[in-house]
This record gives structure tokens, C-alpha cells and sequence, in this order.
């Protein structure tokens, strides 16, 4: 039988050290590797693809549901949730009978809730699961708001972008190019993922592989066929795909 | 907490003023009857005109207790010394007492002036002083309620704070995962500081007021407990010089401005955090300052707003009126600062009250 791969996601190195631990002890599971906050996190699931995600609740930047929300409820893997004390959290895990841990938890609390995500995973429920996510990330507070600021690594330095820095962003592989005044900065992140997470009135996918911040459109010349170009105000020129021709038009509020 | 005050107050003047009634219905009728009497030949003085001689005066002062409360908690709030308090008393007396005399005229016809000065004045002073008496009675109980009340809040939200549950579960958790690895010290000692802070909050101390030092070692112990959890991500820095270190501040004054730091400094980003805690003597200032080197603080309504620092602000504010300031700023090198300017040689609330036992 092959070892279930699991990935531990906390921002405190206490908690995220010490559950890797355990996890280690398990024969059945094998710790893939663990993540200090919620960009991290997406970029191991999409890259990674754990069975099993341990996921802490309350982390900056992107929080639990940011990171489900990003990778989207039907790809993201089974999941339990970790934390310390989130009341509409519980609530909400409760609700959509999704399991959690509570720290501190016991030795016995977390086998349990391994040996319930064995189960799952061993008897293909994972399509409930897949529906219950989804409940779950409509219920919670659209306040675990929008992406602010992204890290990125230059050379051996981690810098921080902020998203209004952000000319545009180019699908690379699985991967976004984040274009920033002139240079690009590769995040590990796919660009349906970084979607998901920006504030959909600053940003707008123009194309299967191309998102732009609207803020640096210059102009929109769009031809009978219906494709397009939109032009940034640097002048670099980004293809705009037919089909995504209304989704712009929605944005602007006005027709093209 | 507005309502109240005014509720308090309403209610106190109305007491005055039901005082007052009393003793203008008793002067009435005691000039009613004395007239009686002492008046031959059935002639003696009618209600009416007994009213018209009393009433004046009493209703004249009980006009003007309102302003003698509103001078005396302006002079209050100014916070002169003594010398200054007793002139500025003595100046407003008078000017109430000239403006009684010459309201009343009015009803007696004029007076020459050597009569007023001689005769009437000190009645009047008498009666002003009597007054002062009872409003500076109620002033200062109310200042004495109030501060207790706002020592009270402190410690309670305080203790709400080391008790809050995603501080506390975080923190036994830290110490599970140290036992997990075998760091018995360590997790001992996460132990240790937790426990000192549980004693922090409920030890039973009504001291108003500690040193700057005692109060950055309380600080610090609640930071001791967030530097185990974030471990590499948290880096503390404390500079007092040794005057600031014996400067006297208000109790648990700094703890929502580190608890603010922490969140906004170090639990919202993902990077390493340095907390510092500086404070210096400038002048007759004791100027202390909490920085986080986080995102600096979002727009003035998210953080000044923040319960914990609006209490900062009324609490400076109760203790030492305008003397004080509190700023929440961009660090110049990014980050956020809150700046306290407390005067030095105040002792809180000195003026309002007996200064508290110190156990």
C-alpha cells in the first residue's frame, strides 16, 4: 500500500515542525514537506499534489479558505483544518461535517482524525468531500479578503510585491509571470489560482493566459471578429480573447 | 459612558436645586413670620411680598451652581499649580458675587457702592464659597469614580487579552510541540512566562500608576510568550534610558500598543517582525515609543479605532488632560509607531484624589 502524502500548512515553526514530526511517525503517511503561510501552500498543492493537507485556519496574507478558494474546491485534496480557537470557523466546519483539530491537540485526537482522512481517501469519498468544500468557502465571510501582496524570489532575496504593482500577469507552464514596471517575477502559482485570489474589479483575465490590472490599460482595440488587444499604458500589448470579451465589458461597465 | 456622566449630572443638580428650593422656602417663611411678628397694628408682611424679597437670591444662585461646576472642572483640566488654582477661585467669586449684587439691584433699586462692598459683598462671598463647597465635593468623588473605573477597564481588558483564546490555545500548543520534541526546558519555561502572565492579570494591584519599568517588564513577559510561538519570526528590542526606566506611568498603558504591534507587526505577514520598545526623558517629557516593522498602519479608521487604542487616548487623556499625547504613525523605515508623551512630575490624578496605597 502506498504512503499517503501529506502536507502540513502553519504559520507558527512550533506548530508546523512539530506536526510534521508526527506525521513522520506514521508508516502510513509521508510528510511531503510543510508551508509557513497561505502562498506557499497553494503553490505546494498545485505543484505537489499532496492526498492530504493539515491546514492551519489563521495565517497572514491568505488564510485557510484563501488557500482552498485559490486552488479551487474541486481539486483541492482532502483536507483538516488546524486551529487554535476560530468561533465561525468551527461553526462552519461543523456545518459542512468537514473535520478539524483543535489546538493543542492530543496524540489520540490527531491518529483519529488521520485514521477518518485515511478512510476517506481509501473509499473514493472524496466527491462529498469536493461538495462540502465548496459550501464551505461560499458560507465563509467574504472578509478573508482579497490579495494584497505576493512574495517573490530574486536571486536569493524574498521580495514582496504588492498587487497594485502589478502591470499584468502571463501564464507560464504552472506558473504566472508577474510583469512589475518593466521585469518579470516568476511565482509558483497558476494564473486560475492568482484569479480566484485578486479583486476582481482591479483584475480581469483577457485570456486563457493572460490577466491585466486595469488600472495600466491604456486603451482596448478590438476588431469585428472580437478579438482583441488591450494596450497598457507602457505599451506592451496583451491579446483579449473573445470569450472574455463580456467579462471585460462587466468590469468597465460599459460595451467595447 | 457619556450618558451616564450626563445622567449623573442631571441628577446631581437636580439635588442642588432641590436644596436650594428648601432653603429659600425656609428663609421665605421665616421673613413671613419674623414680619408678623414684629409689625404693631395688624400690619405684617404678605406671602407675596416675603417671595419678592427672598426668592431673588436664591434663585440667582442656584443659576449659578451650572457655572461655578463648569469653571471648576475647567480649572481642573488645566492643571495649574496650586498659587494659580486658589487666584483664578478667588477672581471667579467675585465676578459671580459683583454680577448676584447687580442682578438683584434690579429688585431694590440702586445702592451706592460703599454699602454693597461693605454689607452685602461678604454675604454673597459666603454663599459662593458654601456652593464651591458642595460642587467641588461632587466633582472630585466623580473624578475618583471615574478613575477607578478606568483602572478597573485596563485591568480587566488586560487580562482579556492574556486570556484570549487564541493566545492562550496557541501557547499551550507551543508547549505541546516542545514536550512532542523532547525541549523539555524550553516548554518549562513557555510554563513559567505563560503563569507569570495569568499573575500579571489577576494579581490584585490598585496601584494607579508604576514605573515605566515595571511596566515594560510586564510587556515584556507577555511578548516572552509570543516570541516562543513565532519563534524565528519575532525579535524584541528594548531601549529605556535609566530616567525613563524610574518615570511614572499609568498601569498597563503599554499593553494594547504591544498586543498591537504583535498582531498587525508580526501575526499579519509571513516574514520576520522586529517589536521595539523605546523610551527617553526629553525635558519635563518622558516620551516612549512601540515600533512593529509590519505594513504600517492601514488607514486611521482600522487602527486608532481599535478599541484598545481609543482607551489609550481617554485614558491619557483622564490622567493628564492636554499635557499628553498619543500618536499612531508610518515608521519612517516602514511599519508602524505609537508614540506616548506623558509629562514627568504628574502623579496621576494627584490633584483629583488621595493617591492609592501602594501594597
Amino acid at each position: 500500500m502506498t504512503r499517503l502524502r501529506v502536507l502540513v500548512v502553519d504559520d507558527e515553526p512550533l506548530a508546523r515542525t512539530g506536526l510534521s514530526e508526527l506525521i513522520r511517525k506514521d508508516p502510513e503517511l509521508e510528510s511531503i514537506g510543510d508551508c509557513a503561510d497561505g502562498q506557499a501552500a497553494v503553490e505546494a498543492i498545485e505543484s505537489l499534489q499532496p492526498d492530504l493537507v493539515l491546514l492551519d485556519v489563521q495565517m497572514p496574507e491568505i488564510d485557510g479558505f484563501g488557500v482552498i478558494r485559490a486552488i479551487g474546491p474541486e481539486r483541492m485534496p482532502p483536507v483538516i483544518f488546524v486551529t487554535a480557537y476560530e468561533e465561525f470557523a468551527l461553526e462552519a466546519f461543523r456545518v459542512h461535517a468537514l473535520d478539524y483539530l483543535l489546538k493543542p491537540f492530543s496524540d489520540a485526537e490527531l491518529a483519529a482524525a488521520l485514521g477518518r482522512a485515511k478512510r476517506l481517501i481509501r473509499d473514493d469519498g472524496l466527491h462529498q468531500l469536493t461538495e462540502r468544500l465548496t459550501e464551505l468557502v461560499g458560507s465563509v465571510r467574504p472578509e478573508s479578503k482579497y490579495l494584497s501582496r505576493l512574495t517573490v524570489r530574486v536571486a536569493q532575496r524574498v521580495q514582496i510585491v504588492r498587487v497594485t504593482e502589478i502591470d499584468w500577469i502571463e501564464a507560464a507552464d504552472y506558473c504566472a509571470k508577474l510583469h512589475v514596471a518593466g521585469t518579470a517575477h516568476v511565482v509558483r502559482v497558476s494564473l486560475g489560482a492568482l484569479e480566484r485570489l485578486l479583486d476582481p474589479a482591479a483584475f480581469v483575465r483577457v485570456h486563457r493566459s493572460a490577466i491585466i490590472n486595469l488600472d495600466r490599460v491604456g486603451e482596448i482595440v478590438s476588431d469585428p471578429t472580437g478579438d482583441g488587444v488591450v494596450v497598457l499604458a507602457d505599451g506592451t500589448k496583451v491579446r483579449m480573447a473573445r470569450s472574455r470579451r463580456a467579462a471585460v465589458e462587466r468590469v468597465l461597465g460599459k460595451a467595447l | 459612558m457619556p450618558t451616564v456622566t450626563l445622567t449623573r449630572n442631571q441628577r446631581a443638580l437636580a439635588w442642588a436645586l432641590g436644596i436650594m428650593a428648601l432653603l429659600a422656602a425656609v428663609a421665605v417663611t421665616r421673613h413671613h413670620l419674623e414680619m408678623m411678628d414684629h409689625s404693631p397694628g395688624g400690619h405684617y408682611l404678605t406671602w407675596g411680598h416675603a417671595i419678592s424679597q427672598q426668592a431673588p437670591d436664591y434663585i440667582l444662585w442656584a443659576l449659578a451652581i451650572p457655572l461655578v461646576y463648569l469653571f471648576v472642572d475647567r480649572v481642573a483640566r488645566r492643571r495649574w499649580g496650586w498659587p494659580r488654582t486658589v487666584l483664578a477661585h478667588a477672581a471667579f467669586a467675585l465676578v459671580v458675587a459683583l454680577a448676584v449684587i447687580l442682578l438683584r439691584n434690579g429688585w431694590y433699586g440702586a445702592k451706592d457702592f460703599g454699602t454693597i462692598m461693605t454689607s452685602i459683598l461678604p454675604s454673597q462671598l459666603f454663599t459662593y464659597a458654601a456652593i464651591l463647597g458642595g460642587v467641588l465635593a461632587y466633582h472630585y468623588s466623580r473624578v475618583f469614580v471615574e478613575r477607578e473605573v478606568e483602572l478597573a477597564d485596563a485591568r480587566l481588558r488586560a487580562l482579556r487579552a492574556q486570556l484570549r483564546p487564541h493566545f492562550m490555545f496557541n501557547a499551550l500548543n507551543s508547549v505541546a510541540m516542545l514536550v512532542r520534541s523532547g525541549r523539555g526546558t524550553e516548554a518549562v519555561d513557555t510554563i513559567a512566562r505563560v503563569s507569570d502572565l495569568l499573575r500579571d492579570g489577576l494579581v490584585d494591584d490598585d496601584r494607579a500608576e508604576v514605573t515605566l519599568e515595571e511596566e515594560v517588564a510586564l510587556a515584556r513577559r507577555y511578548l516572552a510568550v509570543e516570541e516562543v510561538r513565532f519563534a524565528d519570526r519575532l525579535e524584541v528590542r528594548v531601549d529605556l534610558t535609566e530616567q525613563a526606566k524610574a518615570a511614572r506611568v499609568p498601569r498597563l498603558i503599554l499593553q494594547p500598543l504591544v498586543e498591537n504591534a504583535v498582531r498587525h507587526g508580526i501575526s499579519a505577514r509571513a516574514a520576520a517582525g522586529r517589536i521595539g520598545i523605546r523610551a527617553r526623558v526629553s525635558g519635563r517629557e518622558l516620551i516612549v515609543e512601540v515600533s512593529d516593522d509590519g505594513h504600517g498602519p492601514a488607514p486611521a479608521e482600522q487602527r486608532t479605532n481599535g478599541v484598545g487604542l481609543r482607551n489609550t487616548r481617554e485614558r491619557l487623556k483622564a490622567a493628564y488632560g492636554s499635557a499628553a499625547r498619543f500618536t499612531l504613525e508610518h515608521a519612517p523605515v516602514g511599519g508602524a509607531i505609537a508614540t506616548l508623551v506623558i509629562p514627568l512630575g504628574h502623579e496621576v490624578g494627584a490633584q483629583h484624589a488621595a493617591p492609592l496605597p501602594t501594597p
